[in-house]
């Protein structure tokens, strides 16, 4: 699910929360408003009704209640009724119902006793002793309620209480009533007035009123839910904006604003936090990308232009590093001392990073301004221990090997201060040189060095390494291994120098497989060239280069003397051999061929590589020479021919490359 | 290589000089092509051929087809190297050379 949606679906969230909060406030809100309401109403109409009655006493008229002879209720001069006439005196009545909305009567207190039941006695009242005898009031047949009887219920409180407030049934009409007793000049009852209103009117009015509250209630729910979802939405854009920042940064693409947002609540906080993060992450990147500058310094410190002395050809050197994830301290070193003096340097520096690449610098420097001073190599190695171990607090130590080579005599003067033992080949084959090595350098101060010494032949190579070769190690924790590696080097004991390290570097890689390289693989080869030394052409396997190839190999014939028939026959073989590249080794691809020629005596060498897919043109059946005309073809005469023409022809398919070697002598 | 065509008698010569190779081959194919139609009597002087590899053998090969059926066909003054190829390939057997 991305981000985004879930964003999305918090806020749907949110609205689903406000929705149930909105319906329980809207239910609870209304149920105590109505509660509120419903009492609150109930003491307003009461206060009102009062004020009804004392109205209407007002206007009825002044002076004392009484009963006269006749059996009337006077007030003062003002006679209301006695029960009988339905219409006397109205007047009051309608004058108040026409301001108040109000209907009203007066009662007289009788002396009857033998009051009877209106209706039956589930749905109708008992009469009580007081009988109306004025008023606007009508039943619910429309009819005045002059000359009926009141309900004994409210009878009974009035005479108890001197006053009612609330329902009374008014001649079979539900109405809201607040009654109170009439009493004469000695404070005898003798009546009672009442003022209300009908009961389904009051609920009417009421629901009008509960309507606006139910309206104004949701609206205020709705008017806070947009409020919340507002503040919600700004609040999931910061989110979304601290979410995109910080995916930035994830990427290592650090934004060169801080991020921004004003906000002084919890998120505020986490945006400063964000910031300060950021700019210490930045810092940690800028180290980070400082390692990357100290391994580049170190690549950067050790020569790697090949061929290092292209004019000299009675020698050749070649050498690699390939540095571990983490900086390491491998170095190697080849400088001319003199004319015919060469130095061959290989070291470790113990431990990583920074510390290590700068020790490494040092100790090559120091090593290689010793040597160009004519130091043997033991006196330059006691030198650069001393100087080393001066100031040595992070007890960093080196292991090194270095030879001084005299060109000339083939003489060379080794040291070793705790290195790998080199192999040399003298002869065919490698082998290690046995000698006990020395103390590591940067160890102890005046170590006293050995010198070894041997003596080398043209042909003769030198191969120094460093323990990332032989301590490579495979999935299950298997050593690359001296055996191993002394096994691959005397297979390639005679290829070109970059070809054996190449070699070596790929059957590494073969070995260790999926494991991760945990330390740097550094290598050099020497070599002591032997005096006719080879030509080189390299060039796109085409058909129309074969100009430049033929051009190349009868130079050289020419200056090497080829007698003029050894020279067609070569001719041939070379015109069938790289015919045969230029149309087949590549397919429908144009690829290098390299062609080298080399020679020893009269009898010159000369090979064709590709690194096309291995084939094997020898692997070939011969033609069949015997046929008669119309059965002859023309196929696989070439390498045929080539075969027999020459002394010797070869192939061999070696670290990616098909190589056909043909020999001919040519004297 | 140079080509050079010159009738003698009732025959049509023609003299190959320099390397008859992979580059060279396809040119004297076209030359002997275009005189091949209705010769019956052909001659191929290799006097100032230094060597020939598989694709002028090739080259030879078709001629040798062609006139087979048409006429004569006679390879003359080919080199030590060129008769050696000559003999390695088999083509001594096949072609009529003369010395």
């Amino acid at each position: 699910m991305s981000t985004n949606s879930k964003i999305k679906s918090l806020l749907f969230k949110v609205l689903a929360v406000l929705v149930l909060v909105g319906v329980g406030l809207y239910a609870g809100i209304n149920y105590t408003i109505e509660n509120v309401l419903e009492s609150q109403e109930e003491a307003l109409m009461t206060d009102r009704l009062s004020s009804d009655i004392q109205y209407l006493q007002d206007i009825i008229g002044d002076g004392d209640w009484f009963i006269d002879e006749e059996g009337y209720l006077c007030r003062g001069d003002v006679r209301l009724g006695n029960g009988t006439d339905k219409t006397a005196n109205i007047a009051p009545f309608l004058e108040l119902e026409g301001k108040t909305q109000t209907f009203s009567y007066v009662c007289k207190l009788t002396e009857d006793k033998d009051l009877k039941w209106v209706g039956d006695k589930k749905t109708g009242y008992q009469q009580g002793p007081y009988i109306r005898i004025a008023g606007s009031t009508k039943d619910a047949d429309g009819n005045s309620i002059v000359g009926t009887y009141m309900d004994k219920k409210v009878t009974d409180i009035l005479d108890r209480e001197g006053h009612y407030e609330g329902a009374a049934n008014v001649s079979g009409r539900p109405i809201f009533c607040v009654y109170q007793n009439l009493l004469n000049k000695d404070g005898k009852v003798v009546g009672c007035v009442a003022v209300g209103r009908s009961v389904e009117e009051l609920s009417e009015e009421a629901g009008r009123y509960e309507g606006y509250i139910d309206w104004a209630l949701l609206f205020l729910i709705l008017l806070a839910s947009v409020a919340v979802l507002l503040y919600f939405k700004r609040t999931s854009d910061t989110i979304v904006n601290i979410k995109k920042y910080l995916d930035r940064i994830g990427k290592g693409d650090f934004p060169e604003e801080p991020l921004k947002g004003k906000r002084n609540d919890e998120l505020g906080l986490v945006i400063n936090s964000i910031n300060v993060m950021k700019k210490s992450l930045m810092e940690k990147e800028r180290m980070g990308s400082e390692l990357n500058v100290a391994t580049n310094i170190q690549a950067g410190m050790l020569p790697s232009s090949f061929p290092a002395f292209p004019e000299r050809e009675d020698f050749d050197v070649y050498a690699t590093m390939n540095p571990a994830k983490e900086v390491g301290g491998d170095f190697y070193d080849f400088f001319m001392v003199d004319e015919d003096h060469l130095a061959i340097v290989i070291g470790d520096v113990s431990g990583k990073g920074v510390p290590a690449a700068l020790f490494m610098v040092i100790a090559k420097t120091l090593i290689k301004n010793y040597a160009m001073m004519g130091l043997e190599p033991s006196e330059i190695f006691e030198t650069v221990n001393n100087a080393l171990c001066e100031g040595n607090e992070q007890d960093i130590f080196v292991t090194a090997w270095m030879a001084v080579v005299d060109l000339k005599t083939g003489q060379v003067k080794y040291v070793n201060a705790g290195h790998n033992p080199p192999l040399i080949k003298l002869g065919d084959s490698f082998s290690y040189i046995e000698q006990k090595p020395g103390l590591v350098l940067a160890a102890f101060e005046n170590f006293k060095y050995k010198q070894g010494q041997f003596t080398i032949q043209p042909g003769d190579r030198i191969y120094l390494y460093t323990d990332g070769v032989t301590e490579a190690t495979d999935k299950g924790g298997n050593l690359y291994g001296e055996d191993r590696l002394i096994e691959f080097i005397n297979s390639r004991a005679d290829a070109p120098i970059e070809r054996v390290l190449h070699g070596i570097r790929r059957d590494i890689d073969d070995f260790v497989g999926e494991a991760e390289q945990f330390d740097d693989i550094t290598m050099l080869l020497f070599d002591l060239t032997k005096k006719t030394k080879g030509k080189r052409l390299e060039l796109d396997a085409t058909l129309d280069s074969m100009g430049r190839v033929m051009d190349f190999i009868d130079t050289e014939l020419d200056r090497l003397g080829a007698n003029m028939k050894a020279k067609a026959q070569i001719d041939i073989a070379v015109d069938e051999l790289y015919s045969n590249m230029a149309r087949y080794a590549y397919g429908d691809q144009v690829g290098k061929v390299i062609i080298s020629m080399s020679s020893e005596g009269k009898n010159v060498r000369i090979k064709f590589i590709n690194s096309g897919e291995p084939f094997n043109p020898l692997e070939k059946e011969d033609p069949d020479v015997s046929l008669g005309l119309e059965d002859r073809d023309i196929g696989g005469l070439g390498i045929f021919i080539s075969k027999n023409i020459m002394d010797k022809m070869e192939y061999e398919y070696l670290d990616g490359y098909n190589v056909i070697t043909v020999e001919k002598n040519i004297e | 290589m140079n080509i050079r065509k010159e009738t003698e008698e009732k025959a049509l010569v023609i003299y190959v000089e320099g390397r008859l190779d992979t580059t060279t081959a396809p040119k004297l194919d076209e030359e002997i092509a275009s005189a091949l139609n209705g010769a019956e009597n052909l001659v191929l002087d290799l006097q100032g051929l230094e060597y020939i590899s598989s694709a002028g053998l090739r080259v030879i090969l078709a001629t040798e087809k062609k006139m087979a059926k048409q006429g004569k066909f006679v390879v003359r003054n080919a080199n030590e190297t060129i008769m050696e190829v000559f003999e390695i390939t088999g083509f001594a057997d096949i072609l009529n050379i003369e010395k």
